[in-house]
């Protein structure tokens, strides 16, 4: 049963991920790869926090505070100077800058040790420690972002951001600034990452820079790609997939240390499936042209 | 001081030979080709199974290893690209299926050959000394070996008939067409050129200092990093920026740590992309161009 709950909960912290990434990418239409900054920002500053005994609420609203202030208006920057190619080369080259710092800034992050100990999250004097009190919780982000993200499509902001995606100077013409949308977009990326970063932290209750790779802004992005973006089944059967391949593997008895490399394998064939014969992903209503 | 130019001069030679072969591929088809890293180590593997496991000659298992990266290179553009190229898809999702195909490669090497570092010599390598200046074996192999091939390229682009049509077709595709030059061919010759440059590099490196299957990532992000810092259409530019980029990469492992490596080296191609883009690249990134 626990095993079962821990499966949930994770799929419940990547599909929250998911989404954060499809606010940016699918509709936004900003490629990029690193959503893992977001993510890492999030799992660190909540996990500090938590550890100095702030209270969860607290320290998620802090903690979305200086990611949208930090790596939000970098990434900001970045898309308002830059397109295609050039902008998903910059968030790398970001990705890996923020790796390099939390790897490196011991005092802070302890470096490559990791944060060790973090509390589980406390509300209202009741604290979520047990697997299934901690599903609650990440059940009630997950809905959160799913219901958010539901009525957030049909806003008449959700549109203007698809529009700068599909043709910016046809928003510039209509006397919009296409760069406030990137900029909504990029910070609702940025908080609901942050928010699944806040509760993987307290869920693992040990986080390290392994976690937030490059790797991991990669396997965000393909996600995104194979669930396709532009409504709410995209997301969750993207994360759905990736959450579920290696435990569907393990009941086929496949050996322990092949088991990664052939998940990995597996993963990547259905990409390349995906882009070959539906690139708009599964779900996807919207296809990446030129 | 001595010591720092001429190790960054050695390692600049098997930077300059991937992100020539980089630079090729990316000029010419304007794919932005990772798959090279997993190209690059593939050979490599191939080489050490010929030459220690099933032990034939020198000349032979590398005669064998290059046509098994001529055969790998044809077989991802046939499957791969090809079928992409039709569709006239956004270039950043032929980016993810390149990602893809790199998993792949990467991952089916780590399960046949497992994750460990594979060295070909385990013997300390003779070193020359000079005064205060430590020369070893494998760094000479890089001069003599890697230096000709460099200029060999440079001749072939330069001043053969093949390697002005490739500059037609990275010119002006339209044009190269309308003259006669069929792109099909020139696309495959272009990644098996390529590829070739990568394995080369890679073989060299292997007798350094070993390699494992996830080494190749981390060549191709530096290779990616000089083309753009040389412009993406000038081979020249491509060799002084991986000389550069080599010397900038020994100094930061020197001062700091090699941890910071990586870090530095992208914030050199952030800094590039955003405030130098017109010196330096070639390729339209600004939406005014566009």
């Amino acid at each position: 049963m626990n095993y079962l709950i821990h499966i949930l909960i994770f799929l419940q912290i990547y599909i929250i991920l998911a989404f954060s990434l499809n606010i940016k990418t699918g509709y936004g239409g900003m490629f990029s790869l690193c959503q893992a900054v977001f993510y890492g920002t999030g799992a660190y500053v909540t996990a500090i926090l938590l550890l100095n005994g702030f209270n969860f609420i607290f320290a998620l609203v802090i903690a979305i505070l200086i990611n949208v202030l930090f790596n939000g208006i970098v990434v900001f920057y970045l898309a308002k100077r830059l397109r295609e190619l050039y902008f998903t080369l910059a968030t790398l080259a970001f990705q890996i800058i923020f790796y390099g710092i939390i790897y490196n800034w011991i005092k802070l992050t302890n470096g490559p040790y990791g944060i060790t100990g973090i509390p589980k999250p406390i509300i209202c004097n009741i604290e979520f420690s047990s697997p299934i009190s901690f599903l609650l919780i990440s059940t009630f982000f997950v809905l959160l972002t799913i219901i958010f993200f539901y009525f957030f499509h049909k806003t008449y902001l959700s549109k203007m951001i698809e529009a700068t995606r599909d043709d910016e100077i046809w928003v510039n013409s209509l006397g919009k600034n296409p760069n406030r949308y990137k900029f909504v977009s990029i910070a609702l990326s940025v908080i609901f990452a942050t928010i699944s970063g806040a509760l993987y932290a307290s869920y693992i209750s040990y986080i390290d820079p392994s976690s937030f790779t490059i790797n991991e802004s990669i396997l965000i992005l393909t996600m995104v790609l194979i669930g396709g973006s532009g409504n709410i089944y995209g997301p969750i059967t993207g994360a759905a997939i990736y959450i579920l391949l290696p435990e569907f593997l393990r009941f086929l008895n496949f050996p322990d240390h092949l088991a990664a490399n052939f998940q990995m394998i597996l993963y990547a064939l259905i990409l390349l499936l995906i882009i070959r014969f539906k690139p708009s992903g599964l779900f996807g209503k919207f296809e990446f042209k030129s | 001081m001595l010591q720092l130019i001429i190790n960054s001069f050695t390692s600049g030679i098997l930077i300059a030979m991937v992100a020539l072969g980089f630079g090729i591929i990316f000029s010419t088809t304007k794919i932005f080709h990772l798959a090279h890293g997993g190209i690059y180590v593939s050979g490599v593997y191939f080489f050490y199974w010929l030459f220690l496991v099933v032990g034939i000659g020198f000349v032979y298992s590398l005669i064998g290893a290059l046509l098994f990266t001529i055969i790998l290179a044809v077989f991802i553009e046939w499957l791969v690209y090809k079928p992409l190229l039709k569709r006239a898809t956004n270039p950043n999702i032929v980016l993810i299926s390149s990602l893809g195909v790199f998993i792949i490669l990467v991952n089916i090497l780590a399960l046949i050959a497992g994750n460990d570092i594979k060295i070909f010599s385990s013997t300390l390598a003779k070193s020359i000394v000079i005064s205060n200046v430590i020369i070893t074996k494998n760094q000479l192999n890089n001069v003599i070996v890697g230096l000709p091939i460099i200029i060999l390229f440079n001749y072939l682009i330069n001043r053969t008939e093949l390697g002005i049509k490739i500059k037609a077709v990275s010119n002006n595709l339209t044009l190269a067409r309308v003259v006669g030059i069929r792109l099909q061919n020139i696309r495959y010759l272009v990644f098996i050129l390529g590829s070739l440059m990568a394995v080369g590099a890679g073989l060299l490196k292997a007798f350094d200092t070993g390699i494992d299957p996830y080494s190749g990532l981390n060549i191709t992000f530096t290779a990616i990093v000089a083309t753009i810092l040389g412009g993406s259409n000038s081979l020249k530019g491509t060799i002084y920026a991986s000389f550069i980029l080599a010397f900038i990469q020994n100094i930061s492992e020197y001062f700091l740590s090699s941890q910071w490596r990586d870090p530095v080296t992208f914030f050199i191609l952030m800094v590039v992309l955003l405030w130098r883009t017109e010196g330096i690249l070639k390729y339209k990134i600004r939406l005014d161009e566009k």
